[in-house]
């Protein structure tokens, strides 16, 4: 019955942080294991659309469901992975015990992780590639892994959204390859991904849904085919994006298979 | 040998030596304990102003008769939930408005104090402490409050942990971030004014922040961090203590300094920052250049 219900459902959203309007009356609905993109300028509402659907922010008018729920039951399926300044990466915690954050609120309050719990974490460090760095602190990995182990805490968690603000900001291409990758294959399993981004490039290669915002509207919603055009473009970024609007123009049929091919 | 027992029996043979001593070790403990949250979150100007917040407090319990500790806690906890509030919001006045609060609330304790007979006296008792003079009945009330504030992190310690290095996906799993930030300065409130009575508060910033600091040089993991900062603390408590006693000389600053003389060594000593991080440097430099 989950499976027909839509992952996220964003109902005439609006969304506020006092006088400042960050989200205008949003509407959208993201099917499962949908691999969407947000993409916008600076300013433009992608993290306040990802905390409104991780339940972080109060909806002043409109509202999200997740898999049919309310946010607040949902909780559980939803994994967050915060934009890599919100992290306190100098924090002496260990690559291991950052994936076993993913089980705290499966364990619950006052109580200690139990053995399945610590299990589930390295079980989830295995498939990020990472086990072998488990004891490692997690300052002294690189930026691409240090994305792979909070994705890594997503799967121990379980979630069936994973919602990830500019993963790929300040990681190496090769790195960022890595991350798509692993996002793929959940969504292949079932997940559905969504990332705020401002790779546009890469989003319109990889995504199943992007999203366009710009003053906390939506500009445009659909697979890449349809919402990446010129016009979506120029209401995005205000028709500055001369070199973007090249590549919407230009792209050449094939380019988009073979990034697609590096992604498999 | 014998001297060196007796360097540690003798002063024991006094009572309010053995009370102080208590009183250290439980100061330790906690600040130790405490100041690796401190440390970590970068709170050491919160610290600051709750040590001289809980002044006018502590003044007042006095001047009506009161309790010390429930002076001190009162004041502590009123301004733990001002500076939450205030941190809240993103102003950048948020240091400003802290800063100005708590020097307030300082020179109202001084005010306050200046108005009783024994002045003076009291004046150095509440800015450097007072550990000769503690009571039974202050070691029992520190060894509660001491241990329901180690019982209660001990308890939270997972969720004290995420919502401190990555409290936005602590909010999004559900986690209540601002109240746990606001017990963990409920808890630090109790740990000063645990603190007060033993080292004073013009030195209780230096026992939450030093010894924590000097953990944070070697520990992998918050855990071990903690521990460490606790033992730490306690021993540096223990041994200045000893040492005043002997040098006659007031034990609040020679612990303090005590610790300041350890963290300096372990930093010099430390595998990240210090000297073998440095000759590794130049080493792998020297290598670099074959000409040097
Ligand atoms: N906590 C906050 N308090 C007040 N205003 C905020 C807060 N967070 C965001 N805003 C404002 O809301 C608007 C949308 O911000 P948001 O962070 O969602 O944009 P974004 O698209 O993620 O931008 P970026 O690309 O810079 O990350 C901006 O005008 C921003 O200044
Ligand atoms: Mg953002």
């Amino acid at each position: 019955m989950s499976q027909s219900l839509p992952a996220v459902e964003i109902v005439d959203l609006t969304v506020a942080y006092g006088e400042r309007v960050a989200l205008r009356r949003l509407s959208l609905t993201l099917p499962p294991a949908a691999f969407v993109s947000v993409i916008g300028p600076n300013g433009s509402g992608k993290s306040t659309m990802l905390r409104a659907v991780a339940g972080m922010v109060r909806a002043r008018h409109g509202g999200v469901r997740i898999f049919g729920q309310s946010v607040q039951r949902a909780r559980g399926r939803i994994a967050y992975v915060p934009q890599r300044e919100e992290v306190h990466w100098e924090f002496p915690v260990t690559v291991q015990e950052v994936a076993e954050m993913g089980r705290y609120s499966r364990a619950g309050w006052l109580r200690p992780l139990s053995h399945p719990d610590h299990a589930a974490a390295l079980d989830a460090l295995r498939q990020v590639g990472l086990a072998d760095r488990a004891g490692e602190q997690i300052v002294n990995l690189s930026g691409g892994q240090q994305q792979r182990v909070f994705i890594g805490r997503a799967l121990a968690r379980q979630a069936g959204l994973l919602l990830l603000d500019e993963p790929l900001n300040g990681v190496d291409a090769a790195s960022q390859d890595q991350v798509i990758h692993l996002l793929q294959r959940q969504v292949g399993q079932g997940a559905t991904v969504v990332m705020a981004t401002h790779d546009l490039e890469m989003a319109g290669h990889v995504s199943t849904h992007l999203v366009f915002l710009n003053e906390g509207r939506l500009v445009a919603f659909g697979p890449p085919v349809e919402a990446l055009t010129a016009e979506t473009l120029r209401r995005t970024y205000g028709g500055q994006l001369l070199f973007h609007e090249a590549l919407v123009t230009h792209r050449p049929v094939d380019v988009g298979a073979a990034h697609h091919e590096r992604h498999r | 040998m014998n001297a060196i027992a007796s360097w540690f029996t003798d002063p024991m043979q006094f009572q309010f030596f053995r009370h102080a001593l208590g009183a250290v070790l439980i100061m330790g403990l906690l600040c130790g304990a405490l100041g690796t949250f401190v440390v970590l979150r970068g709170w050491s100007f919160f610290g600051d102003a709750l040590t001289h917040a809980v002044f006018p407090g502590v003044v007042v319990a006095q001047i009506v008769g009161g309790s010390f500790f429930a002076g001190g806690l009162v004041a502590g906890l009123l301004t733990s939930l001002a500076i939450g509030v205030v941190a809240r919001s993103r102003r950048v006045t948020a240091d400003t408005a802290i800063g100005v609060l708590f020097v307030g609330a300082f020179s109202l304790g001084v005010f306050l104090l200046s108005r009783t007979v024994s002045y003076r006296q009291d004046l150095s008792a509440f800015l450097f402490g007072q550990v000769l003079g503690v009571s039974t009945a202050d070691l029992v009330v520190s060894t509660i409050m001491g241990t329901l504030v180690i019982g209660i992190t001990l308890a939270i310690f997972k969720e004290l942990k995420l919502a401190a290095f990555d409290p936005v996906s602590a909010a999004a799993m559900g986690y209540p971030v601002f109240a746990l930030d606001l017990l963990l300065l409920g808890l630090l409130t109790v740990t000063i004014v645990v603190a007060l009575k033993t080292v004073g508060n013009i030195l209780v910033l230096a026992m939450i922040v030093t010894p924590a600091a000097t953990a944070r040089l070697y520990a992998e993991r918050l855990s071990s961090m903690m521990l460490f900062a606790a033992a730490l603390g306690a021993i540096e408590g223990v041994l200045g203590l000893f040492l005043a006693a002997h040098l006659d000389v007031p034990p609040g600053s020679t612990i303090v300094l005590l610790a300041t003389a350890v963290f300096l060594a372990g930093l010099g000593l430390s595998p990240r920052g210090g000297l073998p991080a440095y000759l590794r440097q130049r080493r792998a430099s020297a290598a670099e250049r074959p000409d040097a």
